[in-house]
């Protein structure tokens, strides 16, 4: 809904009375832009309040320019609400169409982030007559946020999105079209986002039973081996080997891997299914051949001449390959490393230059030792019946590895690009990575001696230094002292003891100086304890949210604004208390809207 | 420890490098090949000895107690036909991921 400011229209063009300079609608625009076209408002803000013809409705411009209004009047907001209500009548409200009129989609969204109380208020601060009914006329809960589903017979007619599920408006082909003030839907509650198992979903339609969740506890009944206790989620895997872990000697199957690899790094990126075929050996060499002779490969004898393809030439000791044209990528089943499906699915979602850039034991290594992790949370088996392990030696580099830049560093390169993790070494280590990824091949004996890890003493230093930089500090520092905190959770105490002073210091510069992604980055640091700092810090978050509604407000300073409301320092009752009785200066209903729902949460 | 346990755990490491030198040097081949340097005569040769060389170690890295062998060498074994093949035959699991990685760039 952001109108364009800086459009061409023709209108705008040619109106003489207006300051070229004006046009361009920036905070620096000189006051004389004012004119006599609108007689209480900018000139600028004329533009946008003209009759959108084809909507038939009147359109609201969402930007403010208070620097046009050299000396604005105490009540300039209330004069300026009410120049919109003269404007456009008492009926105006957002998107310029009639409340009861407001799609299912914006009225979720409202709901969202207002909640149906505030959906409520703001449709009957629009229209008086839309105001909420008494409590005991409105069914099921409004404020209370609760899942229980209200009783089918005290679901209002007028309530179509609400008491209809969406299949059954799928399947019925009804579309809600208009909603009752008084909103009878579920919401979650606040804080806990509402998640969808498109596995239920999908065997509910199916009418057949949904699988076990990743993680979740497994019938009792269910066959296969029996797992292990989750182990407190993907956070508690991968440390050391848990009690009588259940072994199999057969590669999981695709949706268990799946399933386990998308739980426990779904977050850090949305893990992309791959063509992956569990086959037995048999199946596996089958396939080899056929594509083969398929494709008219060649067979190169011993003697150097080619022959066609035939059956039997693909060699026995073959245990996974992929086709080609990436359409298939086989997997032996009988392998004695249950991990291989993981393994190969997190390869398939592994940030592109991470391999080129990191070599094949680390690679490797960190494939395997989140495969494992991500395995050994959703409680199945990691290892097979003899014991057996995938790439141990790198496993075990990669082990020590964390122990330098900590695992969240190592996963987030792992999925999102490598240079991360080759800062965050280079700048924790007296080595470069280079020296680390050596020839780049499945070695790891020299490894040893470039992955001591540094003493607390000298990650005190390096956060210290990092600390030191706040008036230009950037996130790629803030993830340099993320990943010292996280190499060895018994050193933090040390740490955090030693730069405590400089932490207040860089948090103090970088809430009034910083962009805000630093500002974020470091106040979500675990460098920063947010109950030491507030008293101090939060004075200045609010002072800096304070000055993103001086001049021209746009929609990203309103993204700003939330960003600081959210921050851990943040205190939000005094932000509240000083942001919402700032919300009648804009102008834009949208923008009053919107900064009133982001301190009310 | 005794004299034959070091044995086996010398033979082992041995074992080990090996297997990954011939792993890597199978991974280069293909590597070449799939960025478009086919085998001369002489890349030829040297692609049938390692063919022949890790088709003989089979035996001894199925013994292995590190699995990670068996990988390896069904990945180099993978990598030198593709690369014998002149970029035809099927790819390992490491060279499908270069080429992923690659592609995606």
């Amino acid at each position: 809904m952001t109108h364009r400011l800086v459009s061409t229209s023709a209108q705008w063009k040619t109106r003489p009375d207006i300051a070229p300079a004006a046009r361009s609608c920036n905070r620096t625009a000189p006051s004389a832009a004012q004119t006599s076209y609108w007689p209480t408002r900018p000139a600028v803000q004329n533009r946008g309040s003209r009759v959108t013809a084809r909507a038939g409705c009147k359109r609201v411009p969402i930007h403010e320019n208070h620097d046009r209004d050299p000396s604005p009047a105490p009540d300039a907001g209330a004069a300026r609400h009410r120049t919109q209500q003269d404007a456009f009548g008492p009926d105006a409200s957002l998107l310029g169409r009639s409340p009861v009129a407001l799609s299912a989609q914006l009225l979720r969204y409202l709901q969202r982030t207002a909640g149906n109380a505030g959906v409520a208020d703001l449709l009957a601060a629009r229209r008086p007559a839309l105001a909420p009914r008494p409590a005991a006329d409105r069914v099921g809960p409004v404020e209370g946020y609760s899942r229980t589903a209200p009783p089918a017979t005290a679901m209002p007619a007028a309530a179509p999105l609400a008491t209809a599920s969406p299949t059954t408006r799928a399947r019925s082909g009804d579309r809600p079209r208009s909603l009752s003030v008084t909103l009878p839907a579920q919401r979650h509650a606040p804080g806990d986002s509402p998640s969808i198992d498109k596995q239920a979903v999908a065997a509910e339609l199916s009418g057949k039973a949904a699988p076990p969740r990743p993680g979740a506890a497994p019938a009792p009944a269910a066959a296969g081996p029996t797992p292990t206790p989750a182990g407190g989620g993907p956070g508690a895997a991968g440390g050391g080997p848990a009690p009588a872990a259940p072994v199999s000697d057969k590669a999981m199957d695709y949706a268990s891997a799946e399933a386990a690899v998308s739980a426990a790094y779904g977050k850090v990126k949305k893990i992309t299914p791959a063509p992956i075929k569990i086959v037995s050996k048999k199946e596996l060499l089958e396939a080899y051949d056929n594509d083969c002779i398929k494709r008219g490969v060649k067979f190169t004898e011993a003697d150097g001449t080619q022959r066609p393809w035939k059956k039997g030439d693909v060699s026995s000791n073959i245990e996974g390959f992929a086709m080609v044209d990436g359409s298939a990528i086989y997997v032996q089943k009988d392998t004695v490393l249950p991990t291989a499906t993981a393994h190969e699915l997190l390869h398939v979602n592994t940030a592109a230059d991470f391999r080129k850039m990191v070599g094949e034991a680390i690679n490797e290594g960190t494939t395997e030792h989140l495969a494992i992790k991500a395995v050994r949370a959703a409680g199945l088996p990691t290892a097979g019946s003899t014991g057996a392990k995938a790439y141990p030696q790198q496993v075990g580099a990669v082990g020590k590895l964390i122990k330098v830049v900590g695992e969240a560093a190592l996963i987030e390169a792992y999925f999102n690009g490598a240079e991360s993790l080759v800062r965050a070494y280079e700048a924790i280590m007296p080595h470069t990575f280079a020296e680390l990824k050596g020839t780049g091949s499945l070695s790891v004996t020299h490894m040893a001696a470039l992955l001591v890890p540094r003493t607390p003493t000298q990650k005190a230093a390096i956060v210290a230094g990092r600390l030191a930089l706040a008036p230009f500090l950037r996130t790629t520092d803030v993830a340099i002292i993320n990943a010292v905190l996280d190499s060895d959770p018994s050193d933090v105490g040390t740490i955090k003891g030693t730069v405590g002073p400089m932490v207040e210091f860089a948090m103090r510069m970088v809430a009034i100086g910083r962009p805000i992604d630093v500002v974020q980055a470091l106040a979500a640091s675990p460098v920063v304890d947010p109950d030491t700092l507030r008293p101090t810090v939060a004075p200045l978050v609010t002072k800096r949210a304070h000055g993103y509604l001086e001049g021209w407000v746009s929609d990203g300073d309103l993204d700003n604004i939330e960003t600081l409301y959210n921050l851990r320092i943040a205190d939000k009752d005094a932000m509240r208390a000083e942001l919402r009785p700032r919300a009648k200066e804009l102008w834009s209903i949208g923008q009053r809207a919107r900064l009133r729902m982001i301190v009310s949460r | 420890m005794g004299n034959d346990e070091r044995t086996t755990s010398g033979d082992a490491a041995d074992l080990t490098e090996t297997i990954y030198d011939l792993s890597d040097r199978a991974f280069g081949l293909a590597r070449g090949v799939a960025g478009g340097e086919p085998l001369d005569p002489d890349g030829t040769r040297k692609a049938l000895a390692l063919r022949e060389q890790l088709e003989a170690l089979g035996p001894a890295v199925r013994q292995a107690p590190d699995p990670t062998l068996r990988s390896a060498l069904s990945e180099a074994i993978v990598d030198v036909t593709y690369a014998l093949s002149g970029g035809t035959a099927p790819l390992s699991l490491r060279m499908a991921q270069l080429i992923r990685d690659e592609q995606s760039r």
